[in-house]
This record gives structure tokens, C-alpha cells and sequence, in this order.
């Protein structure tokens, strides 16, 4: 029941994600709310919630873009799968893991996306141009914006799963 | 065994999006995704009127430099198409003239259904350059229909839903354009670039293209109807293989701030597929 928090959550990110983060642009890049949610939902909880967050938050993303449904979802579950292979369950309090997820899971998971587009027929970028004017600007802001969400998520997971106190 | 199966779940779970993506591009998950979409273009419409309120304060402090310069390049524009729509007046009447002379039908701009809608977002890939609008097919739109504004071609619609619609912007670099110089009548093609400009390509060498010169859509391969306003002439050189010219057009849209467009309804393409059928004599 608790993991069907992620439903609203991840609905107001992807709305947010096409009306109000195109005006905090840099060059073609933009944060990636969905994105940032999916990864810290992957650090902070098992896996298999995290790929199923993945593959809702895709799917929204991709009903408000040209990319067919899943496009998005194909990028965000291999990359939450990896965090959590590489990291495991991290602390909240923790301030180095969701940076480097946020740094390095971003350009991997808008190469997957930009690679997916070009095989759809769905984009001409050219991965020159996608790196310098997408890539590169989206990952400095999911890296700006990483800790707050991270630590958003945080008092959700806690609320969302308290822990229990076991007498013995 | 506690990762063997997660290893499984991840398994099934790459299969599973694997075949949601084949699905979705055959257009099979069409009905599902009208579904989905109508409650989120009418929550998307919402946030996207507070977003365009508040930015729109913002804007209008910080861009005054920027709006100074472009009202500077509007009023140069107005008065130059001043001058000339007296002469082009005088010329309609007599084309029409002498098309009723010649019983001669062809539709013009006054023949165009338009269909006003609000723009409620952007394509959230980032290697797509498109916008969202409140339009859908209850409104009359389809899928290929040209999307325009006062100021000129803004793209064409790629994706609908019953409310709501995905336009294809010119300045992707995915984007194709016949259109045709308007002084000196050479045929190019206009491709979009990720950074927002427009490179008209394959104009032929011969071609006495000006700075400052009208580029509008050709209507060859009937993508878009014929004589809609692309942009203008910026600067005018020779390909990498000296070939072709290519030139770098600016449009009048401001692709970035693009807040109500208009959608041509009534467009519908001659169907040319008879002339690719192979005959056996």
C-alpha cells in the first residue's frame, strides 16, 4: 500500500516536468524530476520498488512527449537497477552517493534515451551535439537539485515505512 | 538467492518495457494512452496557466532590453511590409481577375480553418524540440496538421489525443521543410538545429539569394500548404562541398516563448501515392 505514494508523486513530476522546468532552462537541458524521485526512491528503498516507480514515472513522461510510451522507462529502470547494484540502500542522510548517481546516472540514462529516439526515427541530434547542448546542462542541474529531493524522499521513505521496534 | 531474484525481476522488467516501447511505436497502446492523457493535459492546462503567470511577471522585468530590441526589429519589419502590401493589393486584384477569368481554384489563406490553442508544455526528452497544446482531435485536430502563428510557421502535429496535441517545432533538427525564396523563387529545404535556428539547405549554386529575403513554404511534397511565412534571409555561403548554397534564416516566432498558436484544420494534402505505383506494360 505505501508504495502506492509513488502514483501522485510521480504525476505531479512528470506535469511539472513539461510546464514549469522548460523556464529553468540551461542551454536544451532542464532537471529531470522523474529522473531525480526514480533515483532516490532506488537508494532509499528495495530495487523492485524502485524499477516499478521507474517504469510508472516512464510511462507518464513519455504521454507528455513525442517518444513512444516506455522510452523513458527502458532508461530509468536500467539505471535505478545499477545504483542499486553499485550503492545498495544508502542513509538519508547520505551527501556523496545520490550526487555521483545524479551525475553519472543522468548521462547515462539520456545516452540510452537519445539512442532510443535515434533508432525510432524520432530525433536527427547528432550524440556531439545531444552531449554538448543537452546532456551536459541536464546533468548540472540534476546534480544541483539531487540533495533536496533526495532528502524530500527521505521523510517520505520514513513515513511510508516507520521503523519497528522489536522487544526481546 | 535474494539477488538472483532481483536480477529476474529486472529481467522481466526490461522485457516488459521492451515490448511496451515495440507496442507503442506500432501505435497499438493508442486507445490506453487517449486514456491517461486526458486527465493529465487538463492537470498540465492548469499548472501551465499559474507557471506562464508568474513567469510572465518576471519576464517582463528582465527582458526589457530584450523586447526593446525586438520591438526595434518589429517596427523595421511593419514598415517595410507596409510598402509593400499597397503594391501586393493591387496585384491580388488583378490575379483575382484573371483567375475567374481562367475559372482557376486555388485555396488561399481566407480558405484556411484555424483552430486557437494554448501552449501548456515542452517535450521533456530535450533532444526533441516540441510543445504541447490544449488541442485535440474533439477540437478538430489531426495528426500532420500545420501549426502556424501571426508571425509565421511554427511546426506540425505529430502525436494527438482526444484534448491535447504534440507539435513537432521547426527548429528540431528532425524537421524537413520545402519552401521557396520569394524574390529570386529558388527551392531549398529548411532544417531545424538544436539550438534553435533554421539552415536553409540545397539552394542551387546559380540562385541570387539576398540578405533580408522572404523564405515561405513551397507546398512541394505537400507537407505544408503552400505560401505560409518561414522566416527571412540572415547571411547566405557555400556548403562544406560547395554544391549547394545554404543560408541561415530567422524566423519571426519566438520558438522559446511560444504561449497560443493556431492550428490549420482544413489542410489536406493531394494523395501523390498513385504516381509511385510501378505500371506493367
Amino acid at each position: 500500500m505505501a508504495n502506492y505514494i509513488g502514483i501522485p508523486i510521480l504525476l505531479l513530476a512528470a506535469v511539472i516536468n513539461a510546464t514549469i522546468m522548460p523556464e529553468l532552462r540551461l542551454g536544451n537541458g532542464t532537471a529531470d524530476l522523474v529522473f531525480l524521485l526514480v533515483m532516490s526512491w532506488a537508494l532509499l528503498a528495495d530495487v523492485r520498488d524502485a524499477m516499478l516507480w521507474a517504469v510508472i514515472g516512464g510511462m507518464l513522461q513519455d504521454v507528455l512527449s513525442i517518444a513512444p510510451l516506455g522510452t523513458s522507462a527502458l532508461g530509468l529502470v536500467i539505471v535505478a537497477f545499477a545504483a542499486d547494484a553499485v550503492f545498495g540502500t544508502v542513509s538519508r542522510g547520505n551527501l556523496i552517493v545520490p550526487l555521483v548517481v545524479a551525475g553519472v546516472g543522468t548521462f547515462v540514462y539520456q545516452m540510452i534515451t537519445l539512442l532510443l529516439l535515434r533508432m525510432l526515427g524520432l530525433s536527427a541530434v547528432g550524440l556531439g551535439q545531444g552531449l554538448v547542448y543537452v546532456m551536459v546542462p541536464s546533468t548540472i542541474m540534476n546534480v544541483l537539485l539531487i540533495l533536496p529531493v533526495f532528502r524530500l524522499m527521505g521523510a517520505v521513505h520514513r513515513r511510508a515505512f516507520p521503523l519497528r521496534a522489536r522487544i526481546e | 538467492m535474494l539477488r538472483a531474484s532481483r536480477v529476474f525481476s529486472f529481467s522481466m522488467t526490461l522485457v516488459a518495457v521492451a515490448l511496451l516501447i515495440y507496442f507503442g511505436s506500432q501505435g497499438a497502446l493508442g486507445p490506453a494512452q487517449d486514456i491517461v492523457s486526458v486527465p493529465l493535459t487538463a492537470v498540465q492546462s492548469f499548472i501551465s496557466d499559474i507557471t506562464q503567470g508568474v513567469t510572465g511577471v518576471f519576464d517582463a522585468v528582465r527582458d526589457f532590453r530584450r523586447l526593446e530590441a525586438r520591438n526595434h526589429d518589429l517596427e523595421e519589419a511593419l514598415a517595410i511590409y507596409q510598402a509593400e502590401l499597397a503594391e501586393l493589393r493591387e496585384k491580388g486584384h488583378d490575379y483575382d481577375r484573371l483567375a475567374a477569368l481562367l475559372d482557376y481554384n486555388r485555396q488561399g489563406p481566407e480558405d484556411r480553418d484555424y483552430v486557437t490553442c494554448d501552449v501548456i508544455g515542452r517535450d521533456t526528452t530535450g533532444f526533441v524540440n516540441a510543445i504541447q497544446i490544449d488541442c485535440g482531435r474533439r477540437a478538430g485536430v489531426e495528426l500532420m496538421d500545420p501549426v502556424v502563428t501571426e508571425f509565421g510557421l511554427v511546426g506540425r502535429v505529430t502525436k494527438v489525443s482526444a484534448t491535447g496535441a504534440e507539435v513537432l517545432l521547426l527548429t528540431d533538427p528532425s524537421s524537413r521543410v520545402s519552401v521557396r525564396l520569394q524574390d529570386s523563387r529558388a527551392d531549398g529545404v529548411i532544417v531545424g538545429q538544436l539550438t534553435g535556428d533554421l539552415l536553409l539547405s540545397f539552394i542551387p549554386v546559380d540562385a541570387q539569394v539576398t540578405q533580408g529575403e522572404r523564405v515561405v513554404t513551397s507546398g512541394l511534397g505537400q507537407n505544408f500548404p503552400a505560401d505560409l511565412l518561414v522566416g527571412q534571409v540572415l547571411s547566405v555561403a557555400l556548403d562544406e562541398r560547395g554544391m549547394y548554397q545554404e543560408a541561415r534564416v530567422r524566423s519571426l516566432v519566438e520558438f522559446g516563448r511560444l504561449e497560443i498558436v493556431q492550428v490549420i484544420t482544413n489542410f489536406e494534402p493531394v494523395d501523390l501515392s498513385v504516381f509511385e505505383q510501378t505500371t506493367t506494360p
